[in-house]
């Protein structure tokens, strides 16, 4: 069990922490049931009760280790005393010296010990998916749809675009003429639309580290589906594996975080509402149809808010709406199953458009609903005198 | 009937043609850099543009490999051969080679005066709120930046722009992959051995296929016609793209501090395929567009013909545009073109065929439309007024939805690090 979140003992004398996540595992398990719900609709194999009772064992040690530390101390400052007096026992001094010797060795073990037992329960606790949100149907369940669903069958897209798509052996695809202008078009009418909206645009850094990806949900321990860069230069091997450099692409969830992690925000300056237009990268994929490529130019909305998170979702919902309705193509917004959800995700409105050739619809963005899940993990939060963690939203589109 | 010995001589005699017809051998010049009367102008040429690669060794390894007789010899030969004529550089223009420094072309646009001291971009970004570069190593790597709010709009701005000027021109815009293979990156003439290079590389113990990031979209969009055969009409190609590109260099210079030199940024990139007969000339082209699209910006420039060492390996003649800087004092590179002849064509197999039926290398060309963080560097310090604005060219006010000038981006919070708990 590897986690480049939650860094704990040895590995963390090799590696700088950049951020210790903030957890409370007691407040989630005051709605226990409802949690083994979300776990079984989202169809996981978590075993919730092993997590729970390794947490209380945990935490049992941790006071028991609390107890030793207090005992030590308190055996020093006697220790200190009596070698001080001028007429000091010296059996009480060998006495006294031999309990601190005991103390300090019980505690050394426990503490080796407690760092693998924290680290597993820990990174358990941080394998728990987000709540499921009210409104996450138990099945897929349409709340919008644009124009008719096309009843004809059509060539695929690429055979239909033979002229203006090029694949080179299994690494490039290339748009050339209309089907790049296409590009162009749609990402500058998007842009425009979301300014027009009060969105502010940023141009974000492609790159993030390891924590960054695993905060915001993805595992990225030695995980293929993440781009990971080689560094020539990494300190040791802890930091090989843990502290990776990717390509997440600006124009995504990552990018943002990167931006907000560890960082504290005063209240009045939210909502936050940004986007980006850039690349998302994912693993290296087969490259063989334009619904499976290692990269794609695409627009990524990043809303934060400290208040009625809904109020948000809802306005995105209607952005999206109207930016779609536009286009003048038949889609449909469609609430995902939580199955379809990922960890992160509270609830997914999935934007689908029919694919003719497939006769299928297909994902062509979403709008996500995190609430505290990630910035939490990441410590995003409110600048004030309680830890307030803000509801974020992000839309790919 | 046919002896055995017959045979094998036979067979001996196809193997050596099958392995000539397909042999990568042929893709060099070797009638040029394997003549004797050569050796003292590709040597010279080598020492003057700094470049590396052995033309005595190369002379050397083709006179053993033209006497060998063995094939397994032969064989091995070749390659050792093909490798050490892959490392030497381009030839240089009879223009430029003698030259030890760039020679000065020409002036662009007025040097900008003004009432106060004029200050560096770091300092105007950083005061406007228009850059966050602190505090991130951590969680986006060294040197990473975020451009914010409206300057982000000015970076897309200036995308747009100069997109609109290459298809006014007639340039066939692409989209490409940044993602792509070594052996592409190589052939285009970067090196990509050892730890001082500029190529990020994918990790090999999770990524098959030896990917790297592409440093500049002219290396997807030549990749896009690695072994093919244009006809002679069909040339020349203009081809434009706007990408992400991705250089693991890094600079510790105070004057290249900032926004001048980082491992990522966004690129409008021209590339040319041409004939011999015509690259001369296109490159004059390539420039002149450049020229149109930066004149506009109210830019004070300079065109410089640079010298053999500035060529790198597969320039034959080059061309840099330097805008004035007026916070740092200093004219700083935005832009360049190249003729880069037949350099590519031949390590990538790109051949156009003549109207007798006759196949060619063609000849390739790269210019730079707009490379983003430079060019935002030089409209910060030269727009910059009194008042602590900066004021946007007018040719980008109407893909900014007709904003003349950019402020202080205050709903843009400044962040607060928070503390290391212990």
């Amino acid at each position: 069990m590897k986690s480049a979140l939650y860094v704990v003992g040895d590995k963390a004398q090799h590696m700088f922490v950049a951020v210790q996540p903030f957890i409370d595992f007691e407040k989630r398990l005051k709605d226990k049931d409802e949690l083994e719900r979300n776990i079984t609709r989202r169809c996981t194999s978590i075993d919730l009760q092993k997590i729970e009772k390794r947490y209380y064992f945990y935490k049992t040690l941790e006071e028991k280790k609390e107890i030793l530390e207090q005992t030590k101390y308190e055996i020093n400052n006697l220790y200190e005393m009596v070698i001080k007096e001028t007429n000091s026992d010296i059996n009480k001094i060998n006495q006294l010296k031999l309990h601190k010797h005991v103390v300090t060795e019980e505690l050394k073990s426990l503490k080796e010990y407690l760092y693998s037992l924290e680290e597993n329960v820990m990174i358990s606790i941080l394998g728990l998916p987000n709540d499921i949100h009210e409104l996450t149907p138990e099945e897929d369940q349409i709340i919008h749809e644009f124009m008719e669903k096309p009843s004809h069958r059509s060539e695929s897209h690429m055979k239909i675009g033979l002229n203006i798509i090029k694949l080179v052996e299994n690494w490039g695809c290339y748009l050339r003429s209309d089907a790049s202008l296409f590009e162009l078009a749609i990402s500058n009418y998007f842009q425009r639309s979301l300014i027009r909206s009060d969105f502010i645009q940023f141009q974000n850094a492609d790159f993030t580290r390891s924590v960054v990806v695993e905060g915001c949900g993805t595992d990225v321990v030695n995980n293929k589906e993440v781009v990971t860069i080689y560094e020539p230069n990494t300190k040791n091997e802890v930091v090989e594996e843990l502290s990776r450099l990717h390509l997440t692409g600006s124009a995504s969830m990552y990018a943002f975080m990167a931006y907000f992690a560890k960082n504290l925000v005063y209240r009045s300056q939210f909502p936050l509402k940004y986007f980006c237009y850039g690349r998302s990268y994912k693993g290296l994929r087969s490259n063989k149809n334009l619904f499976d490529l290692t990269q794609e130019s695409a627009l990524n909305v990043f809303v934060a808010s400290v208040d009625d998170v809904w109020v948000h979702f809802k306005h995105l919902t209607d952005d999206i709406i109207q930016i779609y309705n536009n286009l003048g193509y038949h889609y449909r917004l469609v609430y995902l199953q939580p199955s379809k959800l990922n960890k992160s995700e509270s609830l997914r409105l999935s934007i689908q458009m029919f694919s003719n050739h497939q006769q299928e619809y297909v994902e062509v963005g979403n709008l996500s609903l995190y609430d505290t899940y990630i910035s939490e993990r990441l410590l995003f939060s409110c600048l004030g005198k309680e830890q307030i963690f803000p509801k974020l939203i992000g839309v790919i589109s | 009937m046919l002896s055995t010995l017959k045979i094998n001589k036979c067979l001996l005699k196809t193997g050596t043609y099958l392995r000539n017809l397909h042999s990568r051998l042929n893709d060099f010049d070797i009638e040029y850099f394997c003549n004797s009367q050569n050796l003292k102008e590709i040597e010279e040429n080598i020492n003057r543009r700094k470049g590396i690669g052995d033309i005595n060794l190369v002379y050397k390894l083709y006179n053993k490999y033209i006497s060998s007789t063995s094939e397994e010899i032969k064989s091995e030969l070749e390659s050792k051969l093909i490798s050490e004529l892959w490392k030497l550089p381009n030839r240089t223009h009879p223009l430029v080679l003698e030259r030890n420094e760039s020679k000065l072309m020409k002036y662009i646009g007025e040097k900008k005066t003004f009432l106060h001291k004029p200050l560096h971009c770091q300092e105007i970004v950083k005061r406007l709120n228009l850059v966050r570069s602190d505090q991130l190593g951590n969680f986006s790597g060294s040197k990473s930046y975020y451009v914010l709010g409206e300057f982000a709009n000015l970076d897309r701005a200036l995308v747009q722009y100069a997109v609109r000027g290459l298809l006014d021109n007639n340039f066939d815009l692409i989209s490409v992959p940044d993602i792509i293979p070594r052996s592409l990156v190589e052939n285009c003439g970067l090196i990509t051995a050892g730890t001082r290079n500029q190529i990020f590389f994918l990790n090999s113990n999770l990524h098959q296929g030896d990917m790297c990031l592409s440093g500049t979209a002219e290396m997807a969009l030549a990749g896009m016609y690695q072994n093919h055969i244009f006809e002679k009409k069909e040339l020349p190609i203009k081809l434009a793209a706007v990408s992400r590109c991705y250089r693991a260099e890094t600079s510790n210079l105070a004057e290249e501090r900032g926004l001048y030199r980082v491992h990522e940024f966004t690129k409008v990139e021209m590339f040319l395929i041409v004939t011999p007969e015509q690259s001369d000339t296109y490159l004059e082209y390539v420039r002149d567009i450049q020229e149109k699209i930066f004149t506009p910006l109210d830019l004070h420039m300079q065109i410089l013909d640079m010298p053999p060492h500035e060529l790198g390996a597969p320039a034959y003649r080059k061309y840099d545009i330097e805008a004035w800087l007026p916070g740092r004092g200093i004219y700083g590179e935005i832009s360049s073109c190249s003729n880069c002849t037949d350099y590519q064509s031949r390590r990538l197999g790109i051949k156009y065929r003549e109207e007798n039926g006759e196949v060619k290398f063609v000849h390739t060309l790269n210019g730079t439309a707009a490379a983003i963080p430079r060019l935002l560097i030089a409209l910060t310090e030269t727009g910059q007024t009194e008042k602590g604005v900066i004021q946007i060219p007018k040719v980008l006010q109407k893909y900014m939805l007709g904003q003349e000038s950019i402020k202080k981006q205050s709903r843009i919070p400044q962040l607060k690090l928070m503390k290391n708990k212990k």
